[in-house]
């Protein structure tokens, strides 16, 4: 938390000249401006197109489940492979892509590699089909899941890099309202689709010819990236931005050091997401048995989470932005989301009333949560703690998904709601102690929006003051000019006072060669 | 803090749980369990070729339930309540065709018979899983009499419960020839309990559970979207008069059948009066495979209870049995039909199995089993309990703060 600045460097200066002058190339009209709004909303629609394309192709096997199993002669248990070697690789492989973009290829071309592996991937799949080689699919879908989860990592961290202190609740609110807007027209368009193709051909030639079709979506993904990364880069020129102003370094082993706070914001993703996710995948049966409605009513239903969230999110988001307390918001949404279970556990009104209520609660909660994260954690590490919150959460998922299944079958459906409302008592007891620690660590989560302006000012001015006594504190003589360009946290002072007295410091308290070790890589 | 130590917790939970016991124990009545196969057959020559009558003979502390399984033409099923002296008489010469050619040494004071009648094959072009009862056309419903040969496949007989197991097929030569397989199996237990198998039926120690799997059908031709539905006819030594009253009771559990939260009850007028008549229980869910889970697993659907037609019923036990005068005591039917919309019809597993209990006495209601209220009590009471001990922290520690200001202030 004391290591972000927002301080111009020095040698920024050398390109002031320069701004000025695409500024005026540019006609100095607002859309050009990265300072305005409207330039900021271009990127918005392009961080959630770069996102569309994995959403759609990700459900294509499920939209095209029968014709899949058909074409291809695949089994069940085959068919499920499709997803399981997505899921279980970004697992662990989330946090790796966080950390590379982190360290060595900076968020641009990070997210453009990711993109590609994206389009790579979901191209192999489509081959795959058309030459009917299963295990080639299987590949597939496997370099998609490297690429695709680490995508969402990627455009995680673009949101806080755009729209910290702005409109960032509402930025997540919006990108997730997108992804499901792909995912749904995913659903809807792929059987028409396949209708039309299979006028032209038949069999896995079909099949693969509408993956080829699907995978366009990728490739305009892959564009949007380009595209985004080309204003990032203007925007970061022009506005003097710095990604990494403090010139830190993230190393894998900081996942230790993360705060306290961090691990149970993953915590509370996790034993929230289990108890929404998983109940959507089994809720049609009990939706037809216990409520009896009829199959595609009951489909209505379970959709109806979504729907909600699609609409409402951006919409929380909102105001999530003007009112701040990010805890509140998230103790709310559990609550709410309590609410709908027990309703629909312990009574026998109309599904339709708790599976709305329940949109809103997970809609409330994913525009209050996830920003959370970037309160807590200094930009330079960003990639790295989405990708882990991401990886806990496909890991958790992955598990609790088997876990209901047993559960289900054995206790039946009534177990299955007490242990979604156990996870959910999880993540509101979660919830309190986060508010209770953070409000002994500066209370920055549960701030009003307007405290949080005047917290970041004072801190930065703080920091200005910080560097000022350093250098008006005299005998400068082992401080480099480079060393003035630089923030000093307390730790970079307690060190160079600690070996000013001569006191032996373990070699990776040295910053200096910290410096030197790592920056053949960047 | 009020907290108890550990031990203590774990005490009273064992107090909670030894009660529990308990009361379910002192519930109901055990029975001590006796099978014999074709009773007082010894010299007629057709009982050492085939089976036909299993007779489980259950003594309780104040009465004897006699549960008589008879395979000849159609399964049928009697349960009979009687003092400890009665024993039950077959007199095999005559049986089944004449009746009281199955007798009890003393008159019962409460018999209670369950006849499958007969299998309909019906054609559900719409897929709404239900049987049309007004539709009789040939095209749209198939009547198939139950099979004529029954072959034993199990007699188990232990302290805790008597199993038989019976296959059902057509004779090749028969005019209708139907291919495919009927199996009965039948079940009486010591205790009450829940029966081992999915859908794990509540069932008392005055009750048979009957379990019908129709394998393998082939089904007829012309028939597209085939599904099953079978005819039980019951008859009770009751008025006529009294009737058949059906009950579709819809909870919040389905702890014992995941999947499933309706239990339906078939009652008499004396069983739901006083508790002292014959019933039939069952969950409204078929198991499609023998893999019995929610995936395999359709609906059933019951329709209203009709009068049962006499002809039916020649040459079964209920015919031959001395207990009821079947052209004045109470003679219903009800159909029980297999299956429901989406769930791809009879041929996507060729495998029905449905399963229900007969008895007598009241139908055992389904309570919150111990282990859902513990469950429920420790993980919805725990963090009850943290949030509240939080929130009081919180406002403790604020009316602290402020008297720190104050001081300060000061």
């Amino acid at each position: 938390m004391d290591d972000i600045s927002r301080v111009d460097s020095v040698n920024a200066t050398t390109s002031e000249d320069d701004s000025e002058q695409e500024q005026q190339g540019c006609g100095g009209s607002s859309c050009c401006n990265p300072k305005s709004c409207i330039y900021r909303f271009c990127g918005l629609v392009l961080m959630c197109l770069l996102g569309f394309g994995s959403y759609f192709c990700y459900d294509n096997p499920a939209a095209l489940q029968d014709n899949f199993m058909k074409d291809l002669n695949l089994s069940t248990s085959q068919f499920v492979y499709l997803y399981s070697w997505y899921s279980w690789p970004s697992v662990v492989l989330c946090i790796v892509g966080g950390f590379l973009m982190d360290r060595v290829f900076g968020i641009r071309l990070g997210t453009c590699i990711f993109a590609l592996l994206v389009v790579v991937g979901v191209t192999i799949v489509a081959l795959g089909a058309i030459l009917n080689k299963f295990w080639l699919m299987v590949a597939g879908r496997f370099i998609f899941g490297i690429g695709g989860e680490s995508l969402a990592v990627a455009q995680n961290t673009y949101a806080v890099l755009w729209f910290k202190g702005k409109e960032l609740n509402m930025v997540f609110g919006l990108q997730m309202s997108f992804a499901r807007v792909g995912s749904t027209v995913n659903f809807s368009v792929m059987e028409p689709l396949y209708k039309w193709v299979s006028t032209y051909y038949d069999g896995f030639t079909c099949t693969g010819v509408v993956l080829f079709i699907a995978s366009a979506t990728t490739v305009l993904s892959l564009l949007s990236t380009i595209i985004l990364a080309w204003m990032d880069r203007r925007a970061e020129r022009l506005l003097k931005r710095r990604d990494n102003q403090s010139g830190e370094v993230v190393r894998i082993t900081d996942i230790k050091d993360f705060p306290a706070s961090f691990w149970m914001i993953a915590l509370v993703c996790v034993a929230y997401y289990v108890a929404i996710f998983p109940f959507i995948a089994l809720g049609k049966v009990f939706f037809i048995r216990k409520f009896g409605l009829s199959p595609a009513e009951a489909n209505t239903v379970n959709s109806i989470v979504y729907t909600i969230s699609a609409v409402s999110s951006p919409l929380f988001g909102i105001l999530v932005d003007k009112f701040g307390r990010n805890i509140v918001c998230c103790f709310v949404s559990i609550l709410v989301t309590i609410g709908s279970h027990a309703l629909l556990a312990f009574s026998f009104v109309n599904p339709f009333v708790g599976t709305s209520l329940m949109g809103l609660g997970y809609s409330m909660l994913a525009s209050g949560l996830w920003p959370m994260t970037a309160m807590v954690i200094p930009e330079h590490q960003l990639g790295t703690a989405y990708g882990v919150m991401q990886s806990v959460q496909n890991l958790g998922l992955a598990l609790i998904t088997l876990l209901c299944g047993i559960i289900v079958d054995n206790g039946g459906y009534l177990m299955l709601e007490i242990f979604f409302l156990a996870c959910l008592c999880v993540a509101l007891v979660t919830t309190v102690v986060i508010y209770l620690y953070d409000s002994s660590h500066g209370g920055i989560l549960n701030m009003s929006a307007a405290e949080r302006e005047v917290y970041e000012k004072n801190r930065i001015s703080a920091e200005d003051l910080e560097r000022e006594k350093l250098v008006a504190a005299g005998s400068m003589s082992d401080i480099t000019p480079q060393d003035l360009l630089q923030p000093h946290s307390d730790f970079h002072i307690r060190n160079r006072y600690l070996s000013r007295i001569g006191a032996n410091l373990p070699s990776h308290y040295n910053e200096n060669q910290k410096g030197l070790a790592y920056r053949a890589l960047r | 803090m009020a907290v108890p130590p550990p031990d203590r917790i774990s005490a009273s939970y064992l107090i909670l749980f030894v009660f529990a016991l308990l009361f379910s124990a002192s519930s109901s009545q055990e029975r001590q369990l006796t099978a014999t196969k074709n009773p007082g057959c010894n010299e007629n020559p057709r009982c050492n070729s085939s089976v036909e009558v299993v007779h489980v003979r259950a003594d309780g502390p104040n009465d004897t339930m006699h549960y008589v399984w008879c395979f000849h033409s159609e399964p049928t099923v009697l349960v009979a309540l009687t003092s400890h002296e009665a024993n039950l008489s077959v007199s095999w010469q005559d049986f089944p065709n004449a009746s009281s050619s199955v007798s009890f040494t003393s008159q019962p004071f409460y018999s209670f018979g369950v006849l499958m009648s007969q299998i309909y094959e019906f054609n559900d072009i719409n897929d709404t899983g239900l049987l049309d009862p007004a539709n009789n056309s040939n095209t749209y419903v198939n009547k198939i009499e139950m099979p004529e040969v029954w072959e034993m496949k199990m007699l188990q007989q232990n302290r805790d419960f008597v199993r038989l197991v019976m296959d059902g097929t057509w004779k090749k030569n028969s005019t209708s020839i139907k291919n495919g397989l009927i199996r009965v199996e039948l079940e009486t237990y010591r205790s009450t309990d829940h029966s081992p198998n999915l859908p794990h039926l509540l069932h008392s120690s005055n009750a048979t559970l009957i379990e019908l799997s129709i394998v393998n059908m082939v089904t007829s031709s012309g028939f597209e979207n085939s599904r099953y539905a079978i005819e039980l006819t019951m008859a009770a030594n009751e008025s006529s008069s009294g009737g058949i009253y059906s009950r579709s009771f819809k909870s919040l559990d389905d702890e014992h059948t995941p999947g499933v939260f309706t239990l339906v009850d078939l009652q008499t007028s004396a069983s739901k009066q006083s508790g002292n008549g014959g019933y039939l229980q069952w969950r409204p869910v078929a198991y499609v495979a023998d893999e019995r889970d929610i995936i395999n697993s359709t609906e059933t659907a019951f329709y209203s209870v009709k009068n049962g037609s006499l002809l039916q019923c020649e040459g079964t036990l209920l015919a031959a049995f001395s207990g009821f005068d079947l052209n004045t005591s109470l003679l219903k039917a009800v159909n029980v039909s297999f299956g429901a919309s989406d769930d791809g019809f009879y041929s996507a597993t060729n495998k029905t199995i449905w399963t229900f209990t007969m008895g007598y006495g009241h139908p055992p209601d389904e309570n919150f089993s111990l282990l859902i209220i513990l469950v429920m009590s420790v993980c919805l009471g725990l963090p009850a309990v943290i949030i509240v001990l939080s929130g009081l922290y919180v406002a403790l520690r604020r009316i602290t703060y402020r008297k720190d200001d104050l001081l300060l202030s000061e």
